[in-house]
């Protein structure tokens, strides 16, 4: 099953449903990817540029933590930017999905409390299931051999060159 | 690290371009998304400050096409090249699939290359990637500017590994899209099947 089946599978599971206006669920990969959303659909485009942003943002996040001297207050930091009824929440990546980082983007919330809560179910839910893990015979192969000049010709044959 | 989606047919590449300040690696990405129609890219993100100095890192989605039934999207990224944002270049390094060095061919900025390449091979080192293993073009930039190295060089001081090379004036859209091509298709060439 695809990572995207699998996550859009274990949102399904999450006692508390997810309205399709005014908030969106992302799962984001460390690299910058968005695996899966849920919620309010948004288009391809936005996608990769909030994938991009919201993980370059973690990213940062992460690097400023090694500038605190308290261990354990560390491994509890969310990413909160937001008013009383929008803005972006992260949660840290779990031990179980190291790779993964779930995003809360809200317009217009009237309850913000709400996105917290069901942040937290995410997060529990997540705490104690692997998404990311190799299958038998993961494919090691190059997924393209001899690629012809004449193949990459064509992907940029928009330039002209 | 790539991420190829079988079930969508769909591979996703992350290209960095890494560089000296002011060498000439966000007009690079400025160029392609001048000239990449509505269709294949998305909004370019630039992240700078007040006079135009990268800050954080340029990203443009760009989806090129097809390739044996896969989509192909190329997310390209600049590195801030100031010598005091170190921290930052280090996280847009991570899962990189694809590098372009842009260097300023301007005889007064060969130390600066230098340091920059340095700081890359470090950077790439740290994170446990082997250079010589990662799919690296070299754009040789401002070849239309006056008192430049000869790329000879060029090729001598700098690449060390024999990798492709381009010569380029970003400003005029020369060899832009040429190092582009190569490196996309040197990454298409390295990559594995995944999730």
């Amino acid at each position: 099953m695809s990572v995207e089946k699998t996550l859009l599978e274990h949102f399904s599971k999450i006692d508390f449903p997810i309205p399709d206006k005014g908030l969106t669920l992302l799962a984001i990969s460390a690299e910058g990817q968005v695996l899966a959303q849920m919620g309010e659909e948004k288009k391809s485009n936005e996608l990769q540029s909030l994938g991009a942003l919201l993980a370059g943002v973690w990213q940062a996040s992460e690097a400023l933590k090694d500038f605190m001297s308290d261990e354990q207050e560390k491994d509890d930091l969310k990413l909160n930017f937001q008013n009383a009824h929008s803005g972006y929440l992260l949660l840290p990546p779990s031990e179980k999905n190291p790779k993964i980082i779930f995003a809360f983007i809200f317009e217009n919330q009237t309850n913000p409390g709400k996105i917290k809560h069901i942040a937290g179910k995410i997060r529990d839910h997540f705490n104690s299931i692997e998404i990311l893990k190799k299958e038998n015979g993961e494919k090691e192969e190059f997924l393209f051999k001899n690629i012809t000049e004449d193949e990459v010709d064509k992907l940029f044959s928009f330039a002209g060159i | 690290m790539s991420f190829v989606n079988h079930n969508k047919k769909e591979v996703n590449c992350k290209i960095v371009y890494y560089g000296p300040g002011l060498g000439g690696k966000t007009t690079n990405i400025q160029y392609v998304y001048k000239k990449t129609s509505g269709d294949n890219k998305g909004n370019m993100i630039k992240l700078n400050t007040e006079n135009e100095r990268t800050l954080f890192f340029d990203f443009l989605p760009l989806e090129l096409g097809e390739i044996r039934g896969y989509k192909t999207r190329f997310h390209l990224y600049t590195v801030p090249g100031q010598v005091f944002y170190e921290a930052s270049r280090k996280l847009i390094l991570r899962a990189v699939d694809g590098l372009i060095f842009v260097a300023d061919s301007q005889l007064e900025k060969m130390e600066a290359n230098i340091e920059s390449l340095d700081g890359l091979e470090k950077n790439l080192t740290e994170q446990g990637y082997d250079i010589s293993k990662i799919p690296l073009v070299f754009q040789w930039n401002k070849r239309d500017l006056p008192n430049v190295t000869p790329c000879e060089d060029l090729e001598k001081r700098l690449n060390k590994w024999g990798s492709p090379s381009y010569e380029a004036a970003a400003i005029n859209g020369d060899g832009v899209f040429e190092t582009l091509k190569e490196v996309s298709k040197l990454v298409l060439m390295n990559l594995k099947g995944g999730l």
